[in-house]
């Protein structure tokens, strides 16, 4: 009887520490991102134009913005928006939307009075100073002819796109990205593009019984456009002699970025059902796509995946850009890691995390460090593309039309893993997930998210995480381009050091502020920060305290 | 109590345990459930039926193509005609449905059909289950397998079938699980190492991955598809010289393999070797051209009724095996009926109905599958040889014979077809002047001693000894090793003798 006590207590002690071994292990600072969506004043609901014929360009949906477009100091929102496809617009037909941030999580709507209301089908947008008057403009890829907003100052803006010559066709847009590719102080454009596409040969499509969105495969591809800057408001297409139109893509997301070191701007493309390009700039406004031979085309099983969103950061805190590409069901998120000397390899087995990503089809995604800990976590969009997923047979059970988003934490060693459903009740919303943006919408030092969901209200999230540490840097210059896109910040405090690339462009088709967060896990140590700024070899170094927001001028 | 009523007690007491225990053996007996409760035991589980194959593997045992010396060979099971069940027809429309809703509802029908029929049919969960996962819920596939898997922890399909589900959910341990359960049970199947070692490597378990392919690669040294994965386990690995060994020996077996140069591509580039990384890139472009076409084309003009149509085909070939395995011949030729109708090309289902019809003593019905399937495939030859023996069998030797000489006509060049009806017109319907026509294009067209040697045999039924042994003589010169050749040589000049200079010493 005494052994039985004995053993029942000596199991009871043993319990109870490796449940507080286990619990202590695991209780590092949760994130926290919450649903406030619905008192937000936000009223926007996406539409595809939808009328049952399903064109492929609708399951698309659409990417967001996350600007400051009144410099007053906090994050607007501006959403893309569809439009029906081969009928005529309604009276009142579907438009673009911008939200004046107004503190709080409060926003209004302030579309008609900045005049960004395209009715277009709205699919990309990318925001940046193109003018360097201080004030960010606004380019829609559209489906049929693009659209620049020139930003006034005043909050409103003008449609230049004419003046500016880059209307770009009647093609179906992709992801865009201003960029400097010459280092030539003025931000050129790269305009993606995604698949020929005629709508008066589109056919119903029934598959197992219920109508279908057609593959992409069944288009051609259709290849990109190339504006430069003139430096006088208007653009030149030089597609054919920059060399990117070698090749033909199905562009979705896009990120401009120096992928080799070498201080000129490069243009991953994440393209949809074949290979990924690569567009390595020569410095002089020539590329040559190099997706093949630097290992960024295909998932490490030689398989060209349903590419759609892209992000660009130092996932392994080795100083060097990496790339996070998201992609269909029955595909992993792919994380090519950059080696160096041009080289990547895909080290999504080895980074793990990749299975919670498989069933879904997945779009836009921000590597944001949300805890502030020291490393970005990977927030992705899902949602399937097949509105009738679930009453189709025949599929799996795990993923559906309208699915919760997915959260991945990165360690300090760059091991991605999947944080569930145990992240506040931004886990629990079920939408079809598309754009994705994040930015500190509140100015409390934490950074917030923003989804777009096809044919739905957007989903705004507020960081309700332990506070942390961060720092947050605002480039300008009056020497390249104002915004300083192309400038390398890194940020070192003891071991934990981050590379962050100030672009525009990223996620799916979306856009977000160049503001540069970074989150460092003790409070009292200055942080080191490394500038390097578009198209100059010495660096700026200066150091700040955890806590700090701070707008660094280039010196001259 | 005294002692003597507790001793009666005690004795009544077990006799009546023995009775009921004789109850019970008796009762066990009779209804075979000692076997199968022994059988439970064994995990082997109840088989009231064969197991049958599935429309991706062969089965000649029962649906094979008739061979030269006869019919479709018989199944390995017993004769089926012997246990004919009372017809139930599967619930098929009248006419097969042209919507695609309308297609999936009657698989989903015919596959409750089969489970009612043959309720302890572990075949015919397998249908339902196959349907549920192409067609129907997934988590009702995954039911349906697992009651397989209780009852026979053997059965391939459902383990693959589950693998199949866990793949899904990317579950990929409990995929490995599966595979490897599948591995034990069919060691000799590298199909199942192969996928194997794809779960291992998605479950974080790249160095088993390995050895799993490793082996692989020597159990079936031709088997490029275990290379090409054993190299991609180890690029992931870091180990680019094995890799590249790998996907070179891979590049042999399968130079026209787009996965094998960008397997090369990869490992020549992280070698610093950018000129044959560049090439194999190349060569991965120049394969990739014809497969986008192929792509792009099949997406484009992708039409689901079609192509519902094939699959449920497919599933229907195996239902009626499963029916043919119950004893439900009838509802099988119905099912089998349906896909001839959708599947204008299966040369499958109509071998099926082609033996049906046979076994149930329709010859001439089993003739006019035949002649469907000779149509499709027009060159072989095996089909006009069987339709000729079933000919034959009804005693109807001219329409045995046409049959041999329209194949001929047909196909000219076919040399074993000429031969054939030489030898039909030598020795079953005596027409030596066709004998010797089509002894004649046999050596034309396969001039073997084997061929002089038929030529010469006509010849010598035909009385002309002179054209018998030449015939000889040429099969010797074509073939001077063959022993027989001259032995046949020397009988034809005996009998050349005995005719010149018969026994009596008269002349001839």
């Amino acid at each position: 009887m005494f052994a039985k006590i004995f053993l029942v207590a000596w199991y009871t002690v043993v319990s109870s520490f490796a449940i507080l071994f286990a619990g202590g292990v695991n209780a590092q600072p949760g994130i926290i991102l919450s649903d406030v969506t619905a008192s937000t004043g936000i009223d926007f609901v996406h539409t595809d134009g939808s009328d049952g014929r399903h064109f492929l360009i609708e399951s698309m949906s659409a990417g967001l913005a996350m600007i400051d477009f009144d410099k007053d100091g906090d994050l607007d929102l501006y959403f893309l928006n569809g439009a029906p496809i081969d009928r005529p617009a309604p009276s009142s037909p579907p438009t673009n939307a911008l939200y004046r941030n107004d503190g709080n999580f409060q926003f209004t709507d302030v579309t008609e009075a900045a005049k960004v209301g395209d009715i277009g089908f709205g699919l990309g947008v990318a925001c940046a100073d193109y003018d360097n008057d201080g004030f960010p403009d606004i380019y829609v890829n559209n489906y049929g002819a693009n659209v620049l907003f020139r930003n006034n100052g005043d909050g409103t803006y003008d449609d230049l796109t004419q003046i500016a010559n880059v209307a770009n066709g009647n093609l179906v847009g992709g992801g865009a990205s201003f960029f400097d590719m010459e280092n030539d102080g003025d931000l050129d454009l790269y305009v993606g593009n995604y698949i020929k596409f005629d709508a008066q040969a589109h056919r119903v499509h029934i598959h197992k019984g219920l109508p279908s969105y057609p593959s992409p495969l069944g288009y051609d591809p259709e290849s990109d456009t190339l504006f430069r800057n003139e430096g006088d408001g208007t653009f030149a297409d030089v597609s054919v002699a920059s060399g990117i139109r070698t090749v033909a893509g199905r562009s979705m997301g896009l990120a401009t970025f120096d992928f080799d070191a070498d201080g000129d701007i490069d243009v991953f493309v994440a393209n949809d059902t074949q290979e990924n390009f690569l567009f390595a700039n020569d410095g002089h406004g020539k590329f040559e796509e190099v997706g093949f031979l630097a290992g960024v085309a295909y998932d490490y099983t030689g398989r060209a995946q349903a590419s759609m969103g892209v992000e660009v950061f130092d996932v392994d805190r080795d100083g060097r850009q990496d790339l996070y590409v998201t992609s269909f069901s029955e595909e992993f998120c792919t994380l090519y890691r950059n080696l160096g000397n041009g080289i990547f390899e895909d080290a999504t087995l080895r980074a793990g995390g990749y299975a919670a990503t498989f069933p879904h089809v997945k779009w836009g995604v921000v590597a944001a460090d949300f805890d502030n800990n020291g490393t970005r976590d990977l927030m992705v969009a899902t949602g399937d593309l097949d509105d009738n997923r679930e009453k189709r047979g025949g599929v799996g059970s795990a993923s559906a039309y309208r699915i919760p988003d997915l959260l991945l934490r990165v360690d300090a060693k760059g091991k991605i893993g999947d944080m569930g459903r145990d992240w506040g009740s931004g886990a629990t919303i079920r939408e079809s997930g598309r754009g994705l943006v994040s930015g500190d919408l509140d100015n409390d030092g934490r950074l917030d998210v923003a989804v777009l969901n096809a044919r739905g209200r957007p989903t705004i999230l507020k960081n309700e995480s332990p506070a942390g540490n961060f720092v947050k840097i605002t480039l300008v210059s009056n020497r390249c381009n104002r915004d300083c896109l192309g400038a390398t910040v890194k940020m070192q405090q003891g071991n934990y050091l981050q590379a962050i690339q100030v672009r525009s462009g990223c996620s799916y088709q979306s856009d977000t502020s160049p503001c540069v967060h970074m989150g460092f896990p003790l409070p009292d140590q200055p942080v080191v920060i490394t500038i390097t700024w578009p198209g100059r070899t010495a660096p700026t170094q200066m150091s700040l305290h955890p806590g700090a927001t701070q707008v660094v001028a280039e010196p001259k | 109590m005294t002692n003597e009523s507790t001793s009666n007690r005690l004795t009544q007491a077990i006799i009546l345990i023995g009775l009921i225990c004789l109850g019970v053996v008796g009762y066990g007996t009779t209804t075979g459930w000692f076997k199968s409760f022994g059988q439970r035991l064994d995990g082997l589980g109840e088989k009231s039926v064969n197991r049958t194959q599935r429309s991706d593997e062969s089965s000649p045992d029962m649906l094979g193509k008739p061979t030269n010396s006869g019919l479709a060979k018989q199944p390995s099971a017993s004769d089926p005609t012997a246990s004919i069940r009372k017809f139930s027809p599967p619930p098929l429309d009248a006419l097969a449905p042209s919507e695609s809703e309308k297609i999936l509802a009657e698989c989903g029908r015919v596959s409750n059909h089969l489970i009612e029929l043959m309720p302890t049919s572990l075949d015919a969960l397998e249908m339902k289950a196959r349907y549920e996962f192409e067609f129907g819920k997934i988590d009702s596939a995954r039911a349906l397998w697992n009651r397989i898997l209780d009852s026979n922890p053997r059965s391939i399909y459902a383990l693959r079938g589950l693998s199949d589900i866990a793949f899904l959910n990317a579950d990929f341990s409990q995929a490995v699980t599966y595979l490897r359960q599948a591995v034990v049970f069919e060691p000799s199947n590298t199909s199942h190492q192969v996928k194997l070692g794809v779960a291992l490597l998605a479950a974080e378990e790249p160095e088993e991955a390995r050895t799993v392919l490793d082996a692989v690669t020597v159990q079936e040294i031709n088997n490029s598809e275990a290379r090409i994965e054993l190299g991609t386990v180890l690029v992931q690995l870091g180990e680019f010289q094995a890799a590249k060994s790998a996907f070179e020996v891979a590049k042999a077996l399968s130079p026209d393999n787009a996965k094998v140069h960008f397997g090369l591509a990869t490992v020549f580039r992280r070698l610093g070797d950018t000129d044959k990384a560049k090439y194999h890139q190349t060569e991965h472009q120049r394969l990739q051209v014809g497969l986008k076409a192929t792509l792009q084309s099949g997406r484009r003009n992708y039409d689901d009724v079609a192509a519902l149509q094939i699959d449920v085909a497919k599933l229907y070939t195996d239902m009626a095996r499963v029916y043919i395995a119950g004893g439900h011949l009838q509802a099988a030729e119905f099912l089998f009926v349906r896909v001839s109708r959708t599947s204008p090309a299966s040369v499958e289902c109509r071998q099926a109905l082609a033996w049906l019809a046979r076994v149930q003593s329709r010859p001439h019905e089993a003739i006019r599958w035949l002649r469907s399937i000779s149509e499709l495939e027009p060159e072989e030859f095996v089909y006009a040889n069987e339709i000729a023996n079933l000919y034959l069998e009804a005693n109807q030797l001219d329409e045995a014979g046409k049959t041999f000489m329209d194949f001929v006509a047909q196909n000219p060049k076919h040399a074993e077809a000429a031969g054939t009806t030489a030898q039909f017109f030598l020795e079953t319907q005596p027409n030596l002047e066709k004998a010797i026509q089509y002894g004649r294009i046999t050596i034309e067209l396969k001039p073997t001693g084997e061929s002089y040697v038929l030529l010469s045999t006509i010849y010598d039924v035909a009385g002309k000894p002179d054209d018998a042994m030449s015939m000889i003589r040429r099969a010797i010169e074509l073939d001077p090793t063959n022993a027989a050749y001259p032995e046949f040589l020397a009988l034809l000049r005996q009998k050349l003798q005995v005719v010149q200079f018969p026994a009596n010493g008269q002349k001839p």
